[in-house]
């Protein structure tokens, strides 16, 4: 486990790496003698074009290649990624695949890691598909020829070649050894294939060094594959863990200041962690796993043992023999554990983590399970709590004096030991409008006591939040972003049935079932987004309440394709200005709707939105908060007396 | 008729009680009033810059020829400075300036005894009060002395508090500041004046050093309290009740000066030395360690609140304890001995060990196996050299006579990196001189 932390040191390696190469340029001009023997042979290029594929999407783009004829796909995690820091798993929005005969495909993400940086994408196509075939990246040699194909800043097949320059870099921090080549890898190689001379696969082109020439870095084709059967089970790579223990190489000093000979050292043990339990302790050497001696000299060595029982199945034997006592007295020590698999990793090194982030934007806070990686990571005193993901400047987070790796130990007096615990009580204070919540936090080794004072600037807006009974997007987002301005929040689905909360996988339950929304009892009716929302066009109850908002002259805010709702719901054409995701705006143009197209739009007192990404709901929540503020609604009786203008309830 | 006639006479009263103040003022400013003319060095060639003059107030503080320059100015300044004291000129020298005043000493050598003046009697402007600003000037070179007249619009809080004055004349810094009673209030800061009854007694340290008279510095950066302070939340403080001008003590170091005075973590300090604490955050700890004035040996008395009710405390500053450190150069690396502070400091997950402070280039410590990254690390706490515990810097001088008297090839060292083991060889050869390779 050690390589994860190790990663954080990588990055100072990569940029000293590129300062160092830089004074070693010079040309060559001589004409090599042997340029023939160079070449690669046509029937190889002709063979491998078809299987190499440019991916491009909103954000950026790369290569990849084709592995199966039914349409998978390997290229980079970081090709593919998404930029959500609250869902630091979800990927890229809309992929294109173009293959080499230009024709484009959309693709899914099946799933993506960014250490080792692999993902695994499937693209749907009538015809078989033709896939690469593979060489064994664990045997393989210094020197040997080999060629990549990308689309190095944009250039489509393109094709660069050179000799394997390295094959057991472990320098970059990676969680496995990498191959290093001369070939040129550029930006847009990324997630390419690196060929040997045959045109089999040898690995996955990833890094290059900036600044410096002719430094890639080629993830092997094997690790790739380890991980293909993980991301088509459970959409994301699990790793074993011989239970939590860091490993360190037994180097030659090392291994004669111990007086060990061979193995492999256990560094530490996470006190109270399942190794612990299983009996592993700091100062071991590892010599034997289920009865095959084991050793590592050199990191490579480590890191190739590490990968081989990373992606082992999780529940197997892991049952070892241990050194322990000191120089003239090791004694075997039998120890036996099953490997178990790792949860969601945080984020650190290169991994954009595995916990979503809770996010609260309205007060600047940002919060995420605190898991034992965490401790290790922020250096974080054994304490039960919630970690502060984020903290934004200039809100009411920073104001209450939280800072980011902060852990709230307690809220309003109460421990809150887990993320569950934390929501009820957080979410219970936020609901009553506490002026001042009484925080307590965690910080190296201080307790520190504190108040986060939100302004509930919505304390008198009463909202209904509806919601399709699946398919829906950011329902609790919407929620918790209203409640934490002040906002009551009621929520209905049909039938009043419970609904998962996104990010999180616990339910929400519903408040009220469709056909009990009395719209003379809300301020605001906003309809969830989502594909599921799709079914709300033809909800007899949800064109009801459509219709009802419109004529009781209250807030209709609607996401994603819900927004049709509004023109769908009206007698007459609408003419107030709406917008919708970009799929359905042709059903807008039919019905003569005044259809935008922009991200949000609100119009008098009808918002809609495209809720494309979590920003983009961010932003519409706050274009209708500024609405809400401006125009309160005057219910019938007014539900909101004379001199409660939201605007001046700030405390 | 007869009304206007009354109204008239006490509108004169009124012009000629302000005559009056301004004059009181004047006659008691000039005796002590200074005028400093500094003219800069020719600037060097580098800048285009012409060599000008500035003038500015300030006043007496000793019959030897102690002035006050309401400036810092370095010792070793090469400007020339005039101080202009009535009709006699004297070329006056820096001695010392103090950044938190953002004043200066110098020194002349006075023909006869100056007349100080009295800083002790000082009092406070309320707002709309009148006060008088008594200005020197060089106009046509000679000594002249103004009286302008500002009233108080209101008080800037701080470690020393301003009277914000109605608008005056930009070149006011340094000049006395009176009361319509003629009593002295303060001295002119850029555009207000400094409340000379917060001034005074760090003015007194400050001639104090400066002449000698003091015993000790007014402030030392080794003087302890012995608390980790962080300034009450003021949200928090509104909704508890509790005065937003106040400190937490988060933690309470045994036997410091604070605990032996009776505090403990989790107090809340509101007053110091009899007065509220002032202003609120950041600043309302900047204000207590300025406040304190600490230096070794200072008293302090402290009043805190604990659960509801009020504690106070008194004590007496101290040393702050000085770990001891050691460099041990056959590893190539510093070390210093663990207390509560650097604990706390450094975040450190172990104490029986002895941290690594800076690792030697190019020694035995510093050669990692990885490109660009040391074998050890500062902050890295040592548990065991070669297989002996070193709890104690003088238990890891135990060790290293071990290993000097075993001279082993490579030396075991395990460590704490934040809350991870660590177990690493170094090889001693490395690093040593030629002739003692083998």
């Amino acid at each position: 486990m050690i390589r994860h932390i190790r990663c954080l040191f990588s990055l100072i390696a990569l940029s000293a790496l590129s300062l160092y190469a830089q004074p070693f340029q010079f040309d060559l001009d001589a004409q090599l003698p042997f340029a023939d023997a160079m070449d690669i042979p046509a029937e190889v290029i002709a063979r491998v074009d078809p299987s190499v594929v440019s991916i491009q999407h909103e954000q950026a783009g790369g290569t990849g290649f084709i592995i199966s004829e039914d349409g998978y796909i390997l290229t980079n995690g970081h090709v593919v990624r998404g930029f959500d820091a609250e869902d630091p798993t979800r990927p890229a929005e809309s992929i294109t695949v173009v293959l080499h005969n230009e024709q484009q495909l959309p693709a899914t993400v099946i799933g993506f890691s960014m250490d080792p940086d692999v993902a695994l994408l499937r693209v749907k196509h009538d015809a078989p598909l033709q896939p690469v075939t593979f060489a064994n990246s664990r045997n393989v040699s210094v020197g040997q020829r080999c060629f990549a194909v990308g689309t190095p800043v944009g250039l489509r097949r393109t094709f660069t070649s050179g000799i394997l320059s390295n094959i057991d870099r472990t320098d970059l921090g990676t969680e496995v050894v990498v191959f290093q080549t001369d070939a040129a890898i550029n930006p847009g190689n990324s997630g390419g294939p690196l060929f040997d001379q045959q045109g089999r696969v040898l690995g996955i082109n990833t890094y290059a060094s900036r600044g410096a020439n002719n430094l890639g870095f080629t993830i092997p084709i094997h690790v790739a594959l380890d991980m293909v059967d993980d991301f088509k089970e459970h959409g994301r790579f699990v790793r074993s863990l011989a239970p939590l223990f860091f490993t360190g190489e037994l180097y030659a000093e090392l291994s004669r200041a111990l007086g060990v000979e061979r193995g492999i050292l256990i560094s530490y043990v996470m006190p109270d962690s399942a190794a612990w339990q299983a009996g592993f302790r700091p100062g071991d050497v590892l010599i034997d796993v289920n009865g095959e001696s084991v050793h590592a000299r050199t990191r490579a060595d480590l890191l190739n043992f590490e990968w081989k029982h990373s992606v082992r199945p999780p529940g197997e034997p892991f049952n070892v023999t241990v050194l322990r006592g000191g120089r003239d007295n090791w004694e075997p020590v039998e120890l036996s554990s099953v490997l178990e698999p790792l949860g969601p990793l945080p984020q650190f090194g290169r991994h954009l983590g595995e916990i979503p982030e809770y996010r609260y934007a309205t007060l600047g806070l940002g919060v995420k399970s605190l898991v034992d990686l965490h401790l290790i990571i922020h250096e974080i005193h054994p304490v039960e709590g919630v970690f502060v993901k984020f903290r934004e400047d200039n809100s009411t987070a920073s104001q209450a004096d939280i800072e980011a790796e902060d852990v709230i130990t307690h809220v309003a007096g109460h421990p809150v030991p887990d993320f569950d615990t934390f929501l009820e009580i957080f979410e219970g204070e936020l609901q009553a409008h506490n002026p001042a919540i009484e925080l307590r936090l965690a910080r190296n080794h201080l307790r520190l006591l504190t108040a986060l004072a939100p302004d509930y600037l919505l304390r008198e807006v009463r909202v209904i939040l509806i919601a399709p009974s699946e398919g829906h997007e950011y329902v609790d987002l919407m929620r918790r972003e209203l409640l934490a301005g002040g906002a009551h929040v009621r929520l209905a689905t049909p039938e009043a049935a419970p609904i998962t909360r996104d990010l999180l996988n616990t339910s929400l339950i519903a408040d009220l079932a469709l056909e009990d929304v009395d719209v003379s009892e809300a301020d605001v009716i906003l309809f969830v987004g989502g594909p599921g929302s799709r079914s709300f066009w033809e909800n007899e109850q949800a064109l009801r309440i459509a219709r009802e908002a419109m004529e009781q002259n209250r807030h209709l805010a609607a996401a994603g394709p819900a927004a049709l709702l509004p023109v769908l719901a009206s007698e007459e054409p609408l003419t107030t200005k709406i917008t919708l995701p970009r799929e359905d705006s042709a059903e807008a143009v039919r019905r003569q709707a005044n259809y935008t197209g922009k991200d949000v739009e609100s119009d008098e007192r009808i918002h809609t939105t495209t809720a494309r990404t979590r920003d983009i709901v961010r932003e519409f929540l706050t274009s209708l908060q500024h609405a809400l503020l401006r125009a309160p609604v005057q219910s019938d009786p007014p539900s909101i007396p004379e001199s409660a203008d939201p605007v001046q309830m700030t405390p | 008729m007869f009304t206007g006639c009354a109204h008239f006479e006490r509108t004169d009263r009124t012009f000629r009680a302000f005559e009056t103040a301004a004059n009181r003022a004047e006659s008691k400013a000039t005796p002590h009033l200074v005028h400093f003319r500094v003219q800069q060095a020719a600037a060097s060639s580098r800048s285009d810059r012409r060599p000008s003059t500035i003038v500015f107030s300030g006043i007496v503080l000793t019959e030897e020829g102690h002035l006050l320059a309401p400036f810092n100015i370095r010792t070793d300044t090469p400007d020339r400075i005039e101080a202009w004291i009535g009709d006699q000129q004297y070329l006056a020298r820096p001695l010392k300036s103090d950044e938190q005043l953002g004043m200066t000493i110098l020194r002349i050598q006075p023909r006869e005894p100056l007349v100080p003046l009295q800083l002790d009697e000082a009092v406070d402007l309320r707002t709309g009060e009148h006060a008088f600003v008594v200005i020197s000037s060089d106009a046509d070179n000679e000594f002249a002395v103004f009286t302008l007249s500002a009233f108080m619009q209101g008080v800037i809080d701080g470690r020393y508090r301003q009277f914000s004055l109605s608008p005056l004349p930009n070149q006011t810094r340094g000049a006395p500041v009176f009361s319509s009673r003629g009593k002295l209030v303060g001295l002119m800061s850029q555009n207000n004046a400094w409340a000379l009854t917060d001034l005074a007694e760090d003015l007194h340290h400050f001639i104090g050093e400066v002449t000698g008279r003091a015993e000790t510095p007014s402030r030392d950066e080794n003087a302890w309290f012995g608390a980790t302070l962080s300034p009450i939340n003021a949200d928090f403080a509104r909704a508890n009740k509790l005065p937003r001008s106040a400190l937490w003590l988060v933690h309470v170091f045994e036997d410091s000066p604070a605990w032996q005075a009776g505090f403990r973590s989790g107090d809340l300090v509101v007053e110091l030395n009899g007065e509220p604490l002032r202003l609120s955050g950041t600043r309302a700890y900047q204000y207590f360690l300025q406040a304190l004035r600490p230096r070794i040996g200072a008293p302090f008395e402290i009043k805190t609140l604990r659960n509801g009710k009020s504690v106070t405390g008194r004590g007496r500053l101290e040393r702050r304890p000085e770990p001891q450190t050691l460099r041990a150069e056959d590893l190539g690396i510093h070390l210093t001995e663990i207390n509560e502070p650097l604990k706390l400091r450094h975040n450190l997950f172990e104490t029986q060990g002895v941290m690594v402070t800076e690792v030697e280039r190019g020694s035995p410590a510093a050669t990692g196996r990885q490109f660009g990254r040391n074998l050890l690390m500062p902050r890295d706490v040592i548990t065991a050299v070669h297989h002996h515990p070193t709890p104690t810097l003088s238990a890891f001088n135990e060790a290293l006579d071990l290993i000097r008297r075993e001279r082993p090839g490579v030396v075991l060292v395990e460590f704490m990196r934040g809350p991870v083991n660590g177990f690493e060889a170094l090889n001693l050869r490395i690093g040593e001189r030629e002739e003692s390779t083998p």
